[in-house]
């Protein structure tokens, strides 16, 4: 056979052959609903009917299907990752920035409108203002707390040209801190705090867009000796006398390296605080008992843990009854940044309860503490969910 | 249904290469029909009921064949205008209609705005099916009497929906006899192969950039940003086509048929002039023989013959879509060949290359910002700002970002616009047997590389527009 004759047959069959072996490998592959790394739902097609094929529904539904359970889609996901950081050495890889060995998130170039950031500010804190007067008008409390995230913490680590959102942060702090002062709401803005403390490094994650344990416990006990001193309360604030510090030799798989599938973890380990002397409680979520835990503790030393290790990652509604009627309740309400201070704070109240907005759909917040009448209502926001209404940011409204 | 997606390369091509390739050559008719009918079927994949129109359009071509082909003139000439008015007509609603009511309303007159969906590829069957009555009314080609082959001619799959505009003389011989044998259907998967990766590395990355900056708002742009997106879309637009038509030539081979080529590397080209010779090569000489040629072309007065230019160009710019960024476009066009043509070509001519080039793609790479552009006023407001005429609000590093990021698909796009692939080609076939054999095996196991990187796209990636199926 003449040379180019081999030559063409190589090319037909290996064509041929790499299509026909992914389509086999796509069909009999295990079909999974979920993806871990890419922490989403996959694509499931359409529904095969006369309707569907003929709007042509089922068609459309189709390449999404195939693209979601491809032969070898993880591996490939991996390789382009890997790729794309220590070959191309991309400076955003998934929306990731890795830089200075941290793994940042990458933020969308912005101009920011100070005018459109001072009425946001406006009409937030009148809201919250608002939802004080509730608090108050039953005689309870209610304070704000301002967390910063994750990439306002290490805006420094950010190269020149990606958006590090420090214009933003600039316009939005002031304008909302002098708006809560307007309305007369209590704020306590994080940022100060950890500035004070000369923000160091291990107080926020380095592969995950929130705080560690030790950032969270700042927050915890800012929010509590701000509560003793503002309402002559005595609670107990847990300190390196009564609490236990233990660091997981687990690895630590924050959602920046979650979405690099673990090709990089920065070397983190998440950290509990245990009271040294524990008190019974019972824990409801969602209005169903469960296992009396703050942390959703790893089977093994060795897999990799999340920041759900934190509560159990997020739930609608969580209720700690600790059944000492003696001491206040508590309502905590935001998003995933409260989960490791409710992880802490249950043990200074009678009653725990934690909303997160994202996922509490019942009623509205504002209802919410109507009902049930918490002596005391925390919201706790990061900088970047500060001044949004979406995902249920706005007290009076239930989104769906 | 379009060829860079799993769809099409897990399950459509397969199934058709199977049952295709089971049926013996000899039958020819049953091969055709096979082909047809994957071709509606690809076809209604993604336009859904809208295949109706196609096949509205496949009749009314045939009737205008069997008409236009009538020794009888009279008659003869009421298929070719039978068939433009049926097929520009379908054209004309389904592509201006909206446009041309916009245009009223805006002068100031209360006219219903009809919502009307563009059926894919509507302007490329069209004229390919025109080019078939036109031809055949002109006794460049016989009259078809199968209805099957003059619908597998204007729905053949690979080139249905974005090209490139296949002649019915080009193929009407290999639709009754053709030869489907190794080493075409070997050069057809390298040809595929190769426009895939185009599509998938190259194009897509490019259009991320493009839409990136061109979805911001115009006058904030800083110059730097502007060029890049500029930039970035003209290589996007290149390189989405060009793949395109490299895809369907490939598929083409393939099962036989052999499309002329679309492109030939357009942005080496020195003047405007020579740029239209490259680009987009089945349109331009489409409209050449269809459309310049009858109007009298440059056989006649200096005055018609820049009125012949000025319809071509008009024309150009609506066939690729009913805007007036579109018009404007094909208007841009036309200034400029005229001025080759009868003020500055002359003087281009004795310039260095370098400067020609650069000439050449400075105004072509001003072209697409027209092209690209939403309406007029973002394409005056991106103009000026890549010319300095800007808030400067985005002076954020964009640019830098843009052109880090995809630095591979930067390096590898600057090499591909060039013919170093026909370089190479030459230069290892003088270098003896063993140049020759590198010049044999590599482009194939090349082909095989960039198959499996393609897939590896498709499968981790979520951006993969085809721009050019709008027209």
């Amino acid at each position: 056979m003449k040379k180019s004759k081999w030559a063409d047959w190589l090319v037909v069959i290996g064509f041929l052959g790499f299509l026909a072996l992914a389509l086999a490998v796509t069909l009999v592959r295990p079909k999974s609903g979920w993806s871990y790394y890419e922490n989403r739902n996959l694509a499931r097609p359409a529904e095969l009917s006369v309707e569907t094929v003929l709007d042509g529904t089922f068609p459309a539904s189709v390449e999404p299907v195939l693209q979601d359970h491809a032969a070898g889609r993880n591996i490939l996901m991996k390789l382009s990752a890997w790729a794309d950081l220590h070959l191309f050495h991309r400076p955003v890889v998934n929306e990731v920035v890795p830089s200075d060995g941290m793994l940042l998130g990458f933020n969308a170039y912005e101009t920011p409108d100070p005018a459109v950031i001072h009425n946001q500010a406006q009409a937030m804190a009148g809201q919250l203002a608002q939802l004080r007067d509730v608090v108050e008008g039953y005689g309870g409390h209610f304070y704000y707390v301002a967390v910063p995230g994750q990439y306002t913490y290490f805006s420094d680590s950010y190269p020149d040209f990606l958006n590090s959102r420090e214009a933003y942060t600039a316009l939005e702090i002031p304008a909302f801190t002098q708006a809560m002062e307007e309305q007369g709401v209590n704020l306590l803005d994080m940022g100060p705090v950890l500035d004070q403390l000369g923000k160091p490094k291990e107080y926020y994650s380095l592969a995950d867009y929130h705080y560690q344990f030790e950032g969270a416990y700042v927050t915890y006990r800012a929010i509590l000796e701000e509560l003793n001193r503002d309402l002559g309360l005595d609670l107990t604030v847990l300190d390196g006398d009564s609490l236990t510090v233990e660091t997981l030799p687990n690895p630590y798989l924050g959602s920046r390296g979650r979405k690099i599938f673990g090709l990089e973890n920065c070397g983190e380990h998440l950290t509990i605080g245990l009271p040294k002397d524990p008190i019974p409680f019972t824990r409801a979520d969602n209005g169903a008992e469960t296992a009396a835990t703050v942390y959703a503790m790893p089977a093994t030393g060795t897999e990799d843990v999340l920041y759900s290790l934190y509560m159990g990652g997020d739930v609608g509604e969580t209720v700690i009854e600790t059944n000492r009627p003696g001491l206040p309740s508590i309502l905590i309400y935001g998003d995933s940044f409260t989960n490791p201070v409710e992880c802490l704070a249950y043990y200074s109240f009678d009653e725990m309860r934690s909303i997160d907005l994202r996922h509490y759909k019942d009623r509205t917040l504002a209802d919410y503490i109507q009902t049930y009448q918490p002596d005391i209502v925390v919201g706790i926001r990061d900088y970047e969910a500060l001044l949004s209404t979406d995902f249920n940011g706005s007290p009076f409204q239930i989104q769906p | 249904m379009v060829f860079s997606s799993l769809v099409f390369l897990l399950g459509f091509l397969p199934a058709l290469l199977l049952v295709y390739f089971l049926i013996p050559a000899r039958f020819r008719g049953l091969r055709n029909l096979v082909l047809l009918g994957a071709s509606l079927f690809f076809y209604w994949w993604g336009a859904s009921k809208l295949v109706l129109l196609m096949v509205l359009s496949i009749l009314v071509n045939y009737l205008g064949g069997l008409l236009a082909g009538q020794a009888d003139r009279r008659l003869a000439r009421f298929g070719v205008i039978f068939a433009s008015a049926v097929g520009l007509g379908l054209l004309g609603w389904f592509k201006y209609a909206g446009f041309l009511a916009q245009t009223i309303h805006n002068l100031g007159f209360a006219v219903p705005i009809p919502q009307v969906t563009l059926p894919i590829g509507i302007s490329f069957f069209t004229f390919q099916g025109l080019s078939y009555v036109i031809d055949v009314y002109r006794g460049d080609a016989p009259i078809q009497k199968n209805p099957l082959n003059v619908a597998l001619y204007v729905a053949l799959f690979p080139q249905l929906v974005a090209g490139p505009i296949v002649r019915y003389t080009t193929v009407m011989a290999e639709i009754a006899h053709r030869e489907e044998n190794l080493p075409e259907f070997a050069a057809g998967v390298t040809r595929f192969c190769f426009g895939l990766a185009k599509k998938m590395v190259l194009a897509n990355s490019m259009g991320q950039i493009a839409d990136g900056i061109f979805n911001q708002t115009a006058a904030n742009l800083d110059p730097g940003l502007a060029w890049v997106g500029a930039l970035a879309y003209t290589f996007q637009i290149y390189f989405d086509f060009s793949a395109y038509s490299d895809m369907a030539i490939g598929l083409g081979h393939m099962f036989g048929f052999r499309f002329l080529e679309n492109f030939n590397y357009p942005y080496i080209s020195r003047s405007v002039t020579e740029f239209w010779r490259r680009w987009h090569i089945s349109l331009s000489t489409w409209f050449r023989d269809y459309v310049y040629i009858p109007l009298g072309g440059n056989r006649c007065s200096r005055l018609k013959h820049m009125r012949n230019i000025f319809v071509v160009w008009l024309l150009t710019g609506l066939w690729h879509g009913a805007a007036w960024t579109f018009v404007l476009w094909g208007l841009w066009f036309c200034l400029l060949l005229l001025g080759e043509k009868f003020l500055w070509g002359k003087y281009l001519e004795k310039l260095p290359s370098l400067i020609r080039w650069a000439y050449a793609m400075f105004a072509v790479i001003l072209s697409w910002v027209l092209f690209r552009s939403v309406d007029l006023g973002q394409a005056w407001a991106y103009l000026g700002a890549m010319f300095g005429q800007t808030t400067g609000l985005a002076q954020d590093g964009q640019a830098l970002y843009y052109l880090l990021q995809f630095w591979p698909e930067w390096a590898l796009a600057l090499i591909a616009f060039l013919p170093v692939k026909r370089w190479a080609q030459s230069w290892l076939e003088a270098r003896g047997s063993a140049g020759q054999a590198v010049a044999l095996w590599v482009p194939r196991v090349l082909a095989l590389g960039l198959l499996a990187l393609s897939y590896l796209e498709l499968v981790t990636g979520s951006f993969n527009p085809f721009i050019y199926f709008q027209f």
